[in-house]
């Protein structure tokens, strides 16, 4: 390793981090991990009951990525003077991070396309942002992740174009990804949020909440624009939408949520918690 | 297929092959059935993930040009192909055994 990438890499555990830093990068480990867990859950109820054999088995091995994913985030949230116990299985629905697509079950196969595509690119866009992360435990597991990341987007890209070769398939894409394209956009936070400059500051991701948001849209632009979906078109700088992403008083910053949405659903926080399974919890 | 499907095409089946070191030879794991060959390397690699493979690669069965014999099934020594989804297809011992156990 040369000087350089010592030095860029500054910070090998969460007690090297300048006070400033560290707990919102607490904080964004956890709304990553919460996603990761939750989306988890999502892809799992599709195992069975998918359209092919193979889409199901394909929801399984998601699922399983993401529960990994999910689990590593966990775990280096220690460090951050969390107790993953606590946060795997004794929450209240209330102090998910997740994001509110994730609240209750896809109704339809085109909505799990939806957090497939659009949510799941959204966090990958997210973690890639900590490829090159100064904060060295990150940095070692990003690519990894990613790697079987690579595969969840062409699952939903090969499985949108399917959809949209009948009108009908189409007009269920339209219907799915209408809400879920504008909470992607919200998710990545106001541009101006402080939280994510304190942390492109110090190296900890390579950009903000704008250029994360241009990053999702050159990925998810070409598939949903060559599903015929009106959401994203190229133009000489790049894609773009024509979809207005606000925020107003319906966010919370450091939780990338809907503030009007309550949290998981019943039957979700029982699931993802391990409710049922409790007397048998071992760390 | 009933008009208002959503979903048009019919699945082409793909046979897999994969190989754990530079080394080996490529061998037949088994087979896939997918609209595209997008999702059939997907359903491929999500499948069959018993090794950590080096490499693994699909082609449409029906790319195959056959030598010798010309008779239906065709497989390349696998199981045979699978069929609409039923049980039976679960049984096969080479089949889905690699996803389905893990």
């Amino acid at each position: 390793m040369s000087d350089v990438d010592t030095a860029a890499r500054a910070f090998k555990a969460a007690e090297d981090l300048p006070g400033a830093v560290r707990e919102p990068m607490g904080e964004l480990l956890l709304v990553l991990a919460d996603n990761k867990r939750l989306l988890g859950m999502r892809y799992s109820d599709w195992i069975l009951g998918a359209p092919a054999l193979e889409a199901g088995i394909a929801c399984s091995a998601m699922a399983q990525d993401e529960w990994g994913h999910g689990r590593i985030v966990y775990a280096m949230l220690r460090d951050f003077g969390y107790d993953p116990h606590h946060l795997e299985h004794e929450r209240d629905a209330s102090e998910y991070r997740s994001s509110e697509l994730l609240d209750r079950p896809a109704e339809g196969w085109p909505d799990l396309l939806a957090l497939n595509l659009l949510l799941d690119t959204a966090l990958s866009v997210q973690f890639e942002a900590m490829a090159e992360s100064s904060f060295e435990p990150v940095h070692y597991k990003v690519q990894k992740l990613l790697d079987e990341e690579r595969f969840h987007f062409e699952h939903a890209r090969g499985w949108t174009a399917r959809l949209a070769t009948t009108p009908q398939g189409r007009r269920s894409l339209e219907r799915a990804f209408a809400p879920a394209w504008r909470a992607c956009l919200r998710w990545f936070g106001p541009s101006d949020d402080p939280v994510d400059a304190a942390l492109e500051g110090a190296g900890i991701i390579d950009a903000g909440p704008d250029l994360l948001r241009a990053r999702w849209l050159s990925r998810v632009g070409p598939v949903v624009s060559g599903a015929g979906l009106e959401l994203a078109e190229e133009t000489g700088v790049g894609w773009t939408t024509h979809v207005d992403a606000t925020w107003d008083d319906d966010w919370k910053p450091g939780w990338r949520r809907s503030a009007e949405a309550d949290g998981p659903d019943e039957d979700t926080l029982r699931r993802v918690r391990g409710d049922k399974n409790r007397p048998l919890l071992m760390d | 297929m009933r008009r208002d499907n959503p979903i048009e095409g019919v699945d082409r089946v793909y046979e897999v092959f994969a190989r754990k070191d530079r080394a080996d030879r490529f061998e037949h794991v088994g087979t896939v059935q997918a609209p595209s060959a997008e999702l059939a390397r997907v359903y491929a690699w999500q499948t069959y993930d018993e090794a950590k493979w080096f490499e693994m690669a699909v082609a449409p069965r029906d790319a195959f040009y056959r030598v010798n014999r010309d008779e239906a099934p065709f497989t390349l020594g696998g199981p045979p192909p699978v069929g609409e989804g039923s049980v039976a297809d679960f049984d096969t011992p080479a089949g889905y055994g690699g996803a389905l156990a893990r």
